[in-house]
């Protein structure tokens, strides 16, 4: 039988900030804190680990204002630009 | 690209298997969305088919058809799929954060309220309003949170979150019924003559239960009490929260002269949570978040503007607080039609 595609939708051809560039390890890596309690402790450790174990530098740092909130336009545009991996914490 | 798929002839119990392993399902059957069923559905639709923002956290856009093959499987009626449409169109209100709602570890749900004359569609505004038992009120806020699932892509265990979730995630609709106060759209500007659904990211129905009261001031202390818990999140993210009156209790209110008005007033007023009733850790997440206890404890949300009233249900002395996700708004979108 013939249905009609219940998860269809057409992708939003909205305009994505593109990476910025391909240097690592400095300036590649950035933390995004959900601002649950414990999240930035957690991040700030993954990233200690990170810089003694991987070699990373001038890892980023930028964090929801609240929890329920969602994250700026203009703070995700920037981490885009700057970064080119985020560990994002979620979740609690 | 096409929006119709071949899959293979099914009986109903095949069925329910079938689309619970494409993934399709909130763990109910549902019904086949075929084209003859979807074009139908759709033939019903008044005016030209809306736009729709793309629904997070999949950033898709969903198109009229794919609403409606939801609406199909979540056991619609052609009259339900405008009401439906509206309920999602009030979610994509950046007022309402649908990205911070689907993706949470709260349990809050899209409730939907329907007021106005689209009611005698068959919705419920009466007793057990908020259960089992009618057709528009479990397939309506079924068939919204079907679409946020399945266009959205909001999988519970994968983008949706939540810790617990809750019954209200499979559907949660009910109307509001004719009482001695303005009908929740007309408080915010409608005409009584519109057709309206307000949506909010909410918890289910926290019950008030007050048999013992013979005031509307009595009734006012028992439902600041309901409304003082310490475990809400409207206490620190704050946020618009529902109040559901029950008959009985809005008769009494209104008999003493109480209007929506003064009763927000001495609700904001009367629900504090006591100090003491705070754990230090979260004195101290409170006031992170800028959150600063008056004299005689905490305030339930930012104001007595965030207080949201109207009247639902059956015989009985009973009424309903629904707190919200906090990060979200009361939205409100007439019915197309």
């Amino acid at each position: 039988m013939k249905i009609v595609d219940p998860t269809f939708g057409l992708p939003d051809d909205t305009d994505v900030t593109p990476v910025a560039h391909d240097g690592i390890p400095a300036d590649a890596l950035c933390l995004l804190s959900n601002s649950k309690p414990g999240a930035t402790e957690l991040l700030r450790e993954v990233a200690a680990r990170l810089e003694a174990e991987r070699g990373f530098r001038d890892i980023g740092f930028a964090s929801k204002p609240q929890a329920a909130h969602p994250t700026a336009e203009e703070t995700l545009d920037h981490l885009a630009a700057q970064y080119r991996m985020a560990i994002v914490a979620i979740g609690d | 690209m096409t929006d119709v798929l071949d899959v293979p002839d099914l009986d109903p119990g095949e069925w329910f298997g079938y689309a619970e392993e494409q993934g399709w399902s909130d763990g109910l059957p549902t019904v086949p969305p075929t084209e003859a069923l979807v074009d139908a559905m759709l033939a019903a639709f008044p005016g030209d088919p809306p736009e729709f923002a793309p629904l997070p956290p999949a950033r898709m856009i969903p198109r009229l058809r794919s609403v409606a093959a939801n609406a199909v499987m979540a056991g619609c009626r052609p009259a339900d799929l405008p009401v439906v449409v509206a309920a999602l169109l009030g979610t994509t209100d950046p007022a309402y954060n649908l990205h911070g709602s689907l993706a949470t570890t709260h349990p809050c749900a899209p409730m939907v309220l329907v007021s106005g004359p689209v009611r005698d569609q068959g919705f419920n505004s009466g007793g057990n309003c908020f259960g089992q038992g009618t057709r528009a009120n479990a397939v309506v806020g079924r068939a919204l949170s079907l679409v946020l699932r399945n266009v959205g892509g909001a999988t519970p265990g994968v983008m949706d979150r939540s810790t617990q979730g809750s019954p209200a995630k499979y559907t949660f609709c009910f109307a509001e019924a004719d009482s001695p106060f303005p009908p929740l759209h007309v408080q915010r500007g409608f005409g009584p003559e519109d057709s309206v659904v307000s949506v909010m990211a909410a918890e289910p129905p926290h019950n008030i239960n007050d048999h013992g009261s013979r005031t509307g001031e009595e009734i006012l202390v028992t439902i600041a009490g309901t409304m003082a818990e310490s475990g809400s999140n409207n206490v620190y993210v704050r946020g618009p929260h529902l109040l559901v009156l029950g008959p009985e209790h809005a008769d009494t209110l209104a008999r003493d002269g109480w209007t929506v008005e003064t009763i927000r007033e001495r609700l904001w007023e009367l629900a504090r949570i006591p100090f003491d009733r705070i754990s230090e850790g979260n004195h101290v997440q409170f006031d992170e978040s800028g959150i600063k206890p008056e004299e005689d404890g905490y305030t339930v949300s930012d104001g007595l503007r965030q207080l949201h009233v109207c009247v639902a249900g059956g015989p009985g002395k009973h009424s309903a607080w629904i707190p919200s996700f906090g990060a979200t708004e009361l939205v409100s979108r007439v019915v197309p039609g």
